[in-house]
């Protein structure tokens, strides 16, 4: 299987899970509460409020075919592109729309930045940047494959159910448009990556493997617990 | 220091992936852990691991003893500065009744007063245990499992370039799955096997001599925990060096193994030997008798026994293989804000903090706690 396939192949299989996930469909189907509505929410907040900083690591080992793209992305996020839409603050403002006070929303910036320095002060199993990054890009990368499927969805439960307007929801609508490129640019980007690093079939599968040995949009978006009825570690 | 209260959290933190060896198959951490707190406020934090099949402890009575046997004791002590290794905060001994030794239970509480001691000074445990080195290797583990499975687990291992794997074995397609591992990892990974009592003598002597060829390093409890004669009768025809570990639980188990000349290897693991101080008494035991070591470690043991793994293994002069230190490689969270897991080559740095030298988010033993016991002043 070429590594498109692969990739594309874990990534169906992950979204998929996210789905038929008991705690996804609870929000869809308007059967959760409002508190696991705002856990939903800020669980995607604190995932991706420090996304601008992961694509700037991802730009300084993207390869040199890839840069542009790496780097319009990245740009894109800061709001420092033609649009001048900061992603962050659309993440702020869909918290500010469910209703988290000031000091929340500076909790969910506290905890997302937390995340970044546990990740950065952690020991690392990989041998080389190179690796790290791979696993990084992937990460990223199903991420908005993910998103440039189910955001739209997303939106209208959080509009349906939870009663966020769609100016609160721009965040979701915003990636359910340009993430069906950036999907297509980011697999563009890890077959470069693959290729630039020199990566033989099995390095790259195992690195895949190791990235989602657990289902990383549950565990993002419905904490641990979900994630472990999900893989049968509790019932 | 005098202890004002504890509380005791029987936890259930999910595994990433199930864990099997011979006797069980793991999906959930079930340690204990001892919180304490002092009369002046400072709190430690230790771990036990109780196994019904090494010790004799559940988690249940482990709970039990610990709430009504060891808490009502350890609250009339008024414990001193600890000055060196030898003077260690000593836990009331009690009945072992029906059990091999309460050790997992004394464990929790050894630890955590040598937490909350050494908090309540600003000192690392390091300033007790001196270290010999700078870093710490440790082993990986390859589960009972398919030998596809196995040899996924390899090319990990591999990749993470971990110098030294134990594989468990269960009697089923052991020979192939250990080559096809062998092939996997290459000639120069150090591999050995863990049977966990799966066999009797005669089926240990027959598979020690299938797998000779495989280049194994050693076999840990080829049979199960019983009369120290049968080992030394697999340990005299075992073309293979003997690991005790089930077997070893107790300084008389110690005392016994090697005056049968029964193994090779000791394998301590500081909540099966009931805390760093007995840990370090059956060392010593071992080193004079020219035992060869290993620190093991509990499947599913969290940042608490981990860090207490790490001074340790990095304390004692002799020591060929270390284990733990699997974190979130293997529980799909860890109690303690730093992570204690190894990293590439399994190196693992020392721990420079406080106590033990972690801190333990109380948000997350509530979390993943199936039973919480809170114990106040004993009148």
């Amino acid at each position: 299987m070429s590594i498109r396939a692969l990739v594309e192949s874990e990534y169906a299989r992950q979204t998929e899970a996210l789905t038929s996930n008991e705690a996804f469909q609870m929000l869809e189907t308007g059967k959760a509460d409002t508190k696991a509505y705002n856990v939903f929410i800020a669980n995607v907040c604190k995932t991706h409020l420090r996304s601008p900083q992961i694509l700037a690591f991802l730009y300084s080992v993207a390869p040199p075919a890839s840069t542009e793209d790496v780097k319009h992305n990245m740009l894109e996020e800061l709001g420092l592109d033609e649009e001048g839409i900061p992603h962050p603050k659309l993440l702020i403002k869909l918290a500010q729309h469910a209703g988290f006070n000031e000091c929340e929303v500076k909790t969910l910036e506290v905890l997302a930045q937390d995340e970044l320095k546990r990740m950065t002060s952690e020991q690392i199993l990989y041998g080389s940047m190179k690796e790290i990054g791979l696993s990084a890009l992937l990460e990223t990368a199903s991420f908005e494959w993910m998103l440039s499927r189910l955001a739209s969805q997303m939106a209208k439960f959080l509009e349906k159910h939870r009663g966020i307007s769609k100016d609160g929801l721009d965040w979701f609508l915003h990636h359910s448009e340009v993430d069906i490129r950036h999907a297509e640019e980011q697999l563009d980007s890890i077959e470069e990556y693959v290729k630039y690093y020199q990566f033989d079939q099995s390095h790259f599968e195992s690195i895949l493997e190791l990235t989602f040995r657990e289902n990383v949009f549950i565990k993002r978006y419905f904490g641990e617990i979900a994630l472990a009825r999900h893989s049968g570690m509790l019932d | 220091m005098r202890i004002r209260n504890a509380t005791f959290y029987a936890l259930k933190i999910p595994f990433v992936e199930s864990f099997s060896h011979s006797i069980k198959t793991r999906k959930f951490s079930d340690s204990i852990i001892a919180g304490l707190t002092s009369e002046d406020g400072a709190v430690g934090y230790g771990e036990g691991v109780p196994r019904s099949y090494v010790t004799g402890e559940t988690v249940e009575t482990c709970l039990d003893t610990m709430k009504n046997r060891l808490w009502p004791a350890v609250a009339q002590i008024d414990y001193s500065t600890i000055a060196s290794a030898n003077d260690l905060p000593k836990i009331p001994e009690i009945k072992k009744d029906g059990v091999i030794a309460w050790n997992a239970a004394q464990t929790a509480f050894e630890l955590a007063l040598i937490d909350c001691l050494l908090k309540r000074e600003k000192r690392p445990l390091s300033t007790i245990l001196p270290p010999k080195r700078q870093t710490v290797i440790y082993s990986g583990v390859i589960t009972s499992s398919s030998k596809e499975k196995a040899v996924q687990l390899a090319k990990y291992l591999k990749l993470f370039a971990v110098k030294q794997i134990k594989v468990k074995i269960d009697g089923q397609n052991d020979k192939e799955r250990l080559a096809a591992i062998r092939d996997t990892v290459g000639p120069d990974i150090s591999l050995r096997v863990d049977a966990n009592g799966a066999f009797d003598v005669k089926q240990a002597i027959g598979v020690l001599k299938d797998i000779v060829g495989i280049k194994i390093d050693c076999i840990e409890q080829p049979i199960p925990r019983g009369n120290v004669s049968d080992l030394a009768k697999v340990k005299a025809e075992s073309p293979i060096p003997v690991m005790v570990d089930e077997s070893l639980v107790t300084l008389e188990d110690a005392e016994n193994l090697i005056s049968a000349k029964a193994c090779d290897f000791f394998n301590l693991r500081i909540s099966k030997c009931g805390g760093v101080s007995q840990t370090l008494q059956i060392a010593k035991k071992a080193e004079e008798a020219g035992m060869r070591l290993q620190l093991g470690a509990q499947v599913g043991e969290t940042a608490v026994l981990s860090a207490a793994g790490r001074h340790v293994a990095a304390y004692l002069d002799s020591l060929e293989f270390v284990e733990g230190s699997y974190g979130t490689m293997l529980l799909t969270e860890d109690i303690s804000d730093e992570k204690v897991d190894f990293g590439h080559g399994g190196k693992a740095p020392l721990l420079r903090g406080e106590g033990l030298g972690v801190h333990v988010r109380e948000e997350i033993l509530k979390k993943y706690a199936d039973k919480v016991i809170e114990c106040g002043k004993v009148k």
